[in-house]
């Protein structure tokens, strides 16, 4: 009967939600903050699964990595010092999690400013790794 | 004893394990909320937009504070509405899920009104999370556009 009830545990334990998730995501963004910040563009796209959509606001959708590490490049030579904050991390899934969170970034413009915006992304495992497979962002908190 | 060992093993993966027939079927149900949702919306009916929300809804609209709730997510609505906002229509770019939870990726379109009144284009981008209704159907858990 113990064995059963190991049996149970260990495959509720494989597709229940995995309480580790929120940490897991936020240790990722901070990795991907750090890429950004250093401007390891590769790096950055590398943090998305192969066909990830990424939804940036006022511009077309922008999807897979190559296209996503452009965007990024592309973004940076207009705002700098990107800080990311996780508000909720809900499972959906073993290998599935969706993350609201709010962020902030600075302009590059003659008169810095600063842009307070909120997200929601998708997150795929992958392997060992979380990645984002969609990534959706507007202005304002 | 082994036969009820394997049992217990094969209950757990159905009741719990990945709904292969909703998931495959992602799209389809997308595109059906997508529809119904812009039905309610192009009627400017806000009180039949909020059905479409389950009560721990979030709606994340650009420039605006978080909507959480259908009434809050109703006035929100109400709001556009009233600003002539008509004719919504989502168009699914992708779409995934089980049959718990189901998220889909859309261009959105609509028309608004300049500032001198005249019908102007709005489009973006959107995502969405639907919980899927004992009935299959699905309603939406969090929504956010741009």
């Amino acid at each position: 009967m113990s064995r059963m009830a190991l049996v149970i545990a260990f495959v509720l334990a494989l597709i229940g939600p995995a309480p580790a998730q929120k940490a897991e995501i936020e240790a990722a963004n901070a990795k991907w903050i750090e890429l950004f910040n250093r401007g390891d563009y590769a790096g950055v796209a590398s943090f998305y699964a192969a066909d990830a959509i990424a939804l940036p606001p006022g511009s077309a959708m922008v999807q897979g990595r190559a296209a996503i590490e452009a965007m990024w490049k592309g973004m940076a030579e207009q705002v700098s010092d990107p800080k990311l904050t996780t508000l909720d991390v809900k499972s959906l899934g073993p290998s599935a999690a969706r993350e609201i969170g709010t962020f902030n970034l600075k302009t590059k413009s003659a008169t810095p400013q600063d842009v307070i915006g909120k997200y929601v992304v998708v997150w795929e495992k992958v392997g060992d790794d979380w990645k984002l497979a969609t990534d959706i962002w507007n202005d304002g908190k | 004893m082994r036969l009820v060992h394997t049992s217990a093993l094969v209950l757990c993966l159905i009741t719990a394990g990945p709904g292969v027939s909703f998931a495959d079927d992602a799209r389809g149900s997308v595109e059906k909320a997508y529809t119904a949702w812009d039905a309610a919306f192009n009627k400017q009916d806000a009180k039949a937009v909020a059905a479409t929300y389950v009560s721990s809804a979030k709606l994340m609209p650009p420039t605006h504070q978080v909507a959480s709730g259908p009434a809050e997510i109703e006035k929100f609505w109400a709001g556009l509405f009233a600003n002539g906002v008509t004719g919504h229509k989502l168009e699914v770019i992708d779409a995934g899920g089980d049959d718990k939870v189901v998220f889909g990726t859309a261009k959105w379109s609509a028309t608004g009104k300049d500032k001198d009144g005249k019908p102007t284009p709005l489009s973006g981008l959107a995502m969405h999370v639907f919980e899927r209704q004992a009935d299959g159907s699905l309603k939406l858990r969090l929504q956010t556009f741009n």
